[in-house]
């Protein structure tokens, strides 16, 4: 994808805060690509990871440095796998697999992610026999609610995909067309009235501007901030549904 | 507001503790307080000083069928060995939008992963947590010192003497654990040598700063942190002391700025 400009409306460059760091993006991918986390193929995560960050620069959010520092490190590392065993520096620790350390980390990191999905269990439990007593079975999951909320990632894997579907870009409408997000906030806030849930990806029907498609993505992103929608999945990389939430 | 003159009897006092209690209540214990505050507050309390478990449990059941009466939308319950105040069923859908109304209490995903890591490898500093997550967890931590779910437990020794962190009761009772050997996997996710902070190997390091997981060298994993965290790791931690908690904390954040990852190879400032 192009780094062609996109002019974010200066009525609306929003800092959205993502909380996430390299380390959930490479996790994300690696279990998106369904690749063995210990013979991670760098070439194909690092150039999947590089995609993302530059969607994510592209759009102004707020990243952590981290995500830099780690595509650095990546390259690093591919730099070094495409080196011919005999041509790495001597000095280099023990010729042990340069992606080691990484997946060493990653592997560590997804230990604690499987840690805390075991801690918001408890929560919810808590939660539900706390205040009611001992029909916890009654009371579980709320219906409707199936895999927890979806991840940034998500939601960029689907922008990424209705972006690439683009035909190039007439130059002319660039300057024409004009959408800001505040009118998307409204657009959508209107659709999701009545309806119970939505598609996702089908807000981008019918959208032939590039940017418009990014106003309507920074609406979404911006009304799930502002708590007023959700978004959830009702499997591991289905279809995203977006909801409001009542007042 | 009515001032009853009048001293409560049994039944109330029972129905005051059912309502007031977070767990469901023993008629045992229920029965040890009204004892206990007989011993201490004597008075019109002594009246109650012979009550027996078996008069409770009695006691109960009238108060249980004046409850059911009223039709109040809550019901006098026995569950897990005791008894507590539980919504009807019927009025379950409304309780249920009520909570989940108030779900500013849960915690998000990321909030959650930092929880995890300084409740298995507590006692833990920022930057160890950070290399842990790859990313900056100062909100998190925050956060969930407000929530009370976290708590500093001393300083490390490193230069800069970064604060450490554990988990508190709160986090036990927040999560229903016992204690934190009911956490899944902590053998393996427990502080250890190997899992400290990653480093570059120091055979021959010039560094002076003790490595503070040097002293954990042929310690074993340590699953047995006491929930309060009582006993961060002996000589390379120091026990929390009044003065450390009065002490401004910006300054020590301000070096812990400068430090990235490789504090502990870093030369003496």
């Amino acid at each position: 994808m192009s780094a062609s400009a996109i002019s974010i409306p200066e009525d609306h460059k929003i800092r959205l805060e993502i909380f996430e760091g390299p380390l959930d993006l490479l996790l994300y991918l690696i279990k998106k690509e369904e690749v063995d986390i210990y013979e991670i193929p760098i070439v194909k995560i690092s150039d999947q990871y590089m995609e993302y960050l530059n969607v994510m620069r592209m759009l102004d959010l707020n990243i952590a440095g981290e995500f830099l520092v780690m595509a650095a490190t990546l390259m690093l590392i591919k730099s070094r796998m495409l080196l011919p065993p005999e041509d790495r520096p001597a000095a280099e620790e023990e010729e042990e697999d340069p992606r080691w350390e990484l997946i060493r980390q990653l592997v560590e990191y997804r230990k604690f992610k499987e840690a805390a999905v075991f801690l918001q269990g408890k929560e919810l439990q808590q939660e539900n026999t706390f205040m009611l007593g001992s029909h916890v079975v009654d009371l579980g999951p709320e219906p409707g609610l199936t895999i927890d909320e979806v991840s940034i990632f998500d939601l960029i894997t689907t922008f990424n995909s209705v972006l690439k579907r683009l035909p190039t870009e007439d130059l002319s409408t660039l300057f024409t067309a004009s959408y800001n997000v505040a009118d998307k906030i409204e657009s959508i806030t209107n659709a999701l009235k009545g309806t119970g849930s939505i598609p996702f990806s089908s807000l981008f029907e019918c959208m032939a501007h590039r940017q418009e498609i990014v106003c309507t993505f920074l609406a979404v992103l911006e009304l799930i901030r502002m708590r007023q929608i959700r978004a959830t999945q009702e499997s591991l990389f289905g279809e995203i549904m977006i909801m409001g939430i009542a007042e | 507001m009515t001032t009853d003159s009048t001293m409560p009897e049994l039944k109330q006092i029972l129905g005051a503790m059912v309502f007031a209690t977070k767990h469901p209540l023993p008629a045992a214990e229920m029965c040890r307080v009204l004892h206990e505050v007989a011993k201490t507050q004597g008075g019109y309390a002594a009246a109650f000083a012979a009550v027996r478990e078996a008069d409770v449990v009695e006691t109960l059941k009238q108060l249980s069928a004046d409850v059911a009466k009223t039709g109040t939308g809550f019901h006098l319950a026995e569950a897990a060995g005791g008894y507590k105040l539980q919504s009807d069923d019927k009025c379950a859908p409304w309780a249920r939008t009520l909570l989940n109304a108030d779900k500013a209490h849960r915690l998000s995903r990321p909030s959650l992963e930092t929880l995890a890591i300084i409740a298995y490898r507590q006692p833990i500093t920022r930057v160890e947590i950070e290399a842990v997550r790859g990313v900056n967890v100062d909100h998190a931590i925050a956060a969930l010192m407000e929530l009370e779910l976290v708590r500093m437990v001393g300083r490390s020794n490193v230069p800069g003497r970064p604060m450490l962190f554990g988990t508190t009761k709160k986090f036990l009772e927040h999560f229903g654990l016992q204690s934190l050997e009911a956490l899944p996997g902590v053998e393996e996710l427990a502080r250890t040598e190997k899992n400290r902070v990653a480093t570059r190997p120091t055979q021959t390091d010039t560094v002076t700063a003790p490595d503070t997981t040097e002293a954990e060298a042929g310690k074993a994993p340590s699953e047995s942190v006491s929930e309060e965290a009582q006993t961060p790791n002996e000589e390379e931690r120091e026990e929390l002391t009044d003065e450390s908690i009065d002490e401004p904390e910006e300054d020590e954040d301000e070096e812990d700025e400068d430090e990235d990852e490789d504090e502990a190879t870093e030369d003496t400032p």
